[in-house]
């Protein structure tokens, strides 16, 4: 930690030093003093102004001033969501489709697959991807704060893996002197969620501790066989935040929090082998945040440990043969220095990253491995105008992986806010992607599926170049349009190709041969004619292309969309939210007739629609509700294994 | 609640949760572990059930990955020969997928073997007098295995990785010269194990 500190401070001075100085006073840097702009604001951009986000640039701004598009996920969009995991809150999200694999609950941004999304909580890393997914079911929705969604490459602040896009998961903070808030809620499938919480607030202290159950039956989309389709699940975990503040220049924070998970499911091979699966999964989070500010700088250091356990059990029915057990331990120790400066119209932030990752397996050779990765990097911020807006990011980040080597990452973002009715960004950029280590280590036979996946240490990074032009509008206050194009460049993908297919066993193996493009427009509209009323809508498309195989990527929707409604009469207490999503045909490949060449295999359209009923009560201490996920009972066993429609009411109390 | 005790007591829930207890543990507790007692031992591996008319219907656990099951068609005994590649104790070596036989580059035996398409195992009454092949070292083909004189006998689904049996039926004549007809019933056991043969073979008549 201390380590970090000092290389922070050098940072600082090799690099802050040189920076002319202004020559004349101006302006304190724009993010404190825009409420004087938004004053004559539509209503919709206070909140904007309210908002504070921190993803895109790593340094905190208001929602209209960031330079670098994000989309926010509230608190209260969470709750009204009726979402209890990240992933039932995402899925209703415009331009978000999620997937559903051996790895979990997985999201697609921008046409690219899960491993290409950097999954954050609280600007920190989190671990534990299977088969390169991070399952968002595993994040209980009763912590989450606020989600911040940036899509485009954020390698050049967070290091690998945000190629496609960085989630932020920023969790819940005390608001008021005294907070505590009990949440039930029963469902079909026997689902039950049971949330606590807790907060206390004063001058110089917050604190909070919540804790959570959640469990549900599994499902099957397909009674023919004894196979099951959505795991049996059983989840609880118990956090903390504690932080001291104003200790002078100083604050403190810490982060604790346990989550335990067992998942269990029937499977069956296409030999007829049937096996009853387990997994228990168990994350430890710790993080320590001391933070120095002063008037025009500040300095946060930051430390996190992180560690993803999973056990696996596979037993299989009538015999021992095909029995498995496995234990998986990935440790993840993260170190942050961050510098930020403000000298005149720039904003200059610096940083250094120390990451370490150990994995113990028995699925790799060897069973455990480990490596680091050092960063440093840098981000100026210039507003050289105030009215019009303009803002230039210009950063870049080094990475030095104990595998690898380095990799440079850089990035430029510009915002124009030619008008207050219009706000114009722009970014390119470079992302990258570091193996995974089961994609260098992994020894994995499964004898009854006859087939051997091998690892390849000598694997690249995949990187990428993207960039995207969106914009805002807001023709009258009760209109709000966006849109946005982009251009992903993947090279190097890694893909899984066939090393030997002589006899019974094939064997896979991974390599650097791929490389795909993703490009596409996404756009979102919300309207409020009465007041009571918002509509909103969003519709996107993506080309994903293999350029390798000249075919489309598979498994995810050109087209999709979105559409909501939202009634909420706050003198009665009422509100009621309507939300459809609609999914375009996806494709898959496998070969059907067994002339070793894979056919085209469609997957139909499909639209869920979710309703949710709520009644506040007793001065809003006490919000009754009631609704219906999939109300059309979309999905399947294969292609689409959403849960089925299931109806939900319960009660949330608050103080 | 002072803010330190606030403090102390959370963290302690959080230490006291620890790590949570092993699956592993769970397995081969025998509730799911019902392998099919044997009708009439020839061995370890291998289990003899007569179907009538003479005919043998073996249950040949092939599913090591190393490990070489061998048998003696006369004796319908699983025999464990030291060197098997200089051995007349066995008829049939069985690995996985791989069926040997005791000739050619696999021993020292002599045997040759007949592939038979186009009939059913009833059918079959004669032995034929053409087309014997034996076990060769590895020819110009996709695998790097020997090319068994029984290496056609499974049709192979790449999507699934399932094998299935083809309508053939093997002919062969043993180290001791004897003939039988040989059908590969299938691959996997009642738990959809690979690697489990169901092999049908009967003797045939000096014709």
């Amino acid at each position: 930690m201390v380590s970090a500190v000092l290389v922070a401070r050098m940072m600082a001075g090799l690099l802050v030093e040189p920076v002319a100085p202004p020559p004349e006073p101006v302006p304190v840097p724009a993010r404190q003093d825009d409420e004087d702009e938004a004053l004559d604001e539509p209503e919709a951009d206070d909140e904007q102004v309210r908002t504070i986000v921190v993803t895109g640039t790593r340094t905190e701004q208001s929602l209209a001033d960031t330079p670098v598009a994000t989309q926010v996920v509230s608190r209260t969009e969470v709750e009204e969501s009726g979402g209890e995991s990240l992933a039932e809150v995402l899925e209703q999200v415009p331009g978000v489709a999620l997937t559903r694999g051996v790895g979990g609950t997985g999201i697609q941004l921008q046409g690219l697959d899960p491993r290409y999304t950097l999954v954050l909580v609280d600007g920190q890393r989190t671990t534990g991807r299977v088969d390169g997914t991070m399952d968002l079911s595993r994040f209980p929705a009763e912590d989450v704060g606020q989600i911040e969604i940036v899509r485009g490459p954020g390698s050049v602040l967070y290091g690998a893996d945000a190629l496609a896009g960085t989630i932020n998961v920023i969790t819940r903070r005390p608001t008021r002197p005294h907070e505590a808030e009990v949440h039930a809620a029963y469902g079909g499938l026997r689902t039950v969620d049971l949330t606590g919480r807790v907060a206390l607030t004063r001058e110089r202290y917050a604190g909070s501790a919540s804790a959570g159950l959640h469990r549900t039956d599994g499902w099957d989309a397909d009674p023919s066989d004894v196979a099951t389709t959505g795991s049996a699940q059983a989840l609880w975990r118990v956090g903390t935040r504690q932080e001291l503040r104003e200790l002078g220049p100083l604050s403190l924070l810490g982060t604790a929090d346990y989550l335990r998970r067992d998942q269990s499911r029937v499977d069956m091979d296409a030999a007829g082998a049937v096996f009853d699966r387990r997994n228990r999964t168990e994350v430890i989070t710790v993080g320590l945040v001391p933070r120095i500010e002063l008037s025009a700088s500040s300095l946060r250091v930051s430390g996190s440990y992180n560690l993803w356990r999973d056990q696996f059990v596979q037993d299989q029915r009538g015999s021992t043969a095909l029995d498995q057990s496995q234990d998986t331990w990935d440790h993840l120790a993260q170190a942050t220095a961050q510098y930020d400066h403000a000298i005149g119209q720039h904003a200059v932030t610096v940083g250094a990253d120390l990451q370490a990752e150990v994995l113990r397996s028995d699925r790799i050779e060897p069973t455990r491995v480990d490596r680091q990765r050092y960063a440093i990097l840098a981000q100026d911020e210039w507003t050289p105008s105030l009215a019009p807006r303009v803002a230039v990011v210009a950063g870049a980040r080094l990475d030095l992986d104990t595998y690898f080597g380095i990799y440079p990452t850089p990035r430029i973002a510009l915002m124009l806010r030619p008008s207050e009715r219009w706000t114009i960004r722009a970014s390119y950029g470079r992302g990258y992607r570091a193996p995974s280590f089961r994609e260098m280590f992994l020894q994995f036979a499964n004898p009854s599926a006859g087939y051997v996946v091998r690892g390849n240490a000598e694997l690249r990074p995949e990187t990428s170049w993207s960039s995207s032009v969106s914009a805002e509008v807001r023709p009258w206050s009760w209109l709000w349009l966006s849109g946005q194009v982009f251009d992903h460049r993947l090279q190097d993908t890694i893909v899984v190709d066939t090393v030997d297919d002589g006899g019974e066993v094939t064997q896979f193996g991974y390599v650097n041969v791929g490389e795909a493009q993703s490009r596409g427009v996404e756009t979102a509209a919300a309207l409020s004619v009465l007041e009571p009323l918002a509509l909103e809508g969003s519709y996107a498309f993506a080309h994903a292309w293999d350029v390798e195989n000249q075919r489309l990527l598979p498994g995810r929707p050109r087209h999709q969309g979105t559409a909501g409604l939202r009634f909420h009469r706050r003198r009665w207490g009422t509100s009621l939210r309507v939300r459809a999503t609609i999914q375009g045909r996806r494709l898959f490949y496998a070969d059907v007739d067994g002339d070793a060449v894979e056919d085209e295999q469609p997957t139909p359209p499909f639209a869920t629609l979710d309703l949710r009923l709520g009644q506040a009560l007793l001065a809003e201490h006490v919000q009754a509700f009631a609704g219906v996920e999939n109300l059309l009972d979309a999905g399947d066993a294969t292609t689409n294994p959403i849960p089925p429609r299931t109806f939900y009411g319960g009660v949330t109390l608050r103080y | 609640m002072s803010t330190s005790t606030w403090f102390s007591s959370t963290m302690m829930v959080l230490v006291m949760t620890g790590c949570a207890p092993d699956l592993g543990e769970t397995l081969g507790d025998g509730s799911s572990t019902t392998d099919a007692p044997a009708e009439e031992g020839g061995g370890p591996q291998v289990q003899h059930e007569d179907e009538g008319d003479g005919v043998t219907v073996s249950t040949i656990d092939a599913t090591d990955q190393e490990q070489w099951i061998y048998l003696d068609l006369e004796s319908r005994e699983q025999r464990d020969p030291a060197d098997p590649a200089d051995s007349d104790e066995w008829d049939l070596g069985l690995r996985r997928f791989a069926i040997a036989i005791n000739g050619g580059s696999s021993g020292t035996g002599g045997m040759e073997a007949v592939m038979l398409e186009g009939t059913t195992f009833d059918a079959v009454t004669s032995i034929p007098t053409e087309g014997w092949v034996t076990d060769a070292p590895d020819g110009d083909d996709e695998n790097e295995d020997p090319d068994y004189a029984l290496d056609e006998w499974y049709d192979y689904d790449f999507m699934t990785h399932v094998l299935t049996p083809k309508p053939v039926v093997y002919v062969v004549r043993t180290v001791e010269g004897n003939a039988y007809k040989v059908e590969i019933g299938g691959y996997y056991d009642e738990a959809g194990t690979s690697g489990v043969f169901t092999v049908r073979w009967a003797a045939l008549a000096p014709g």
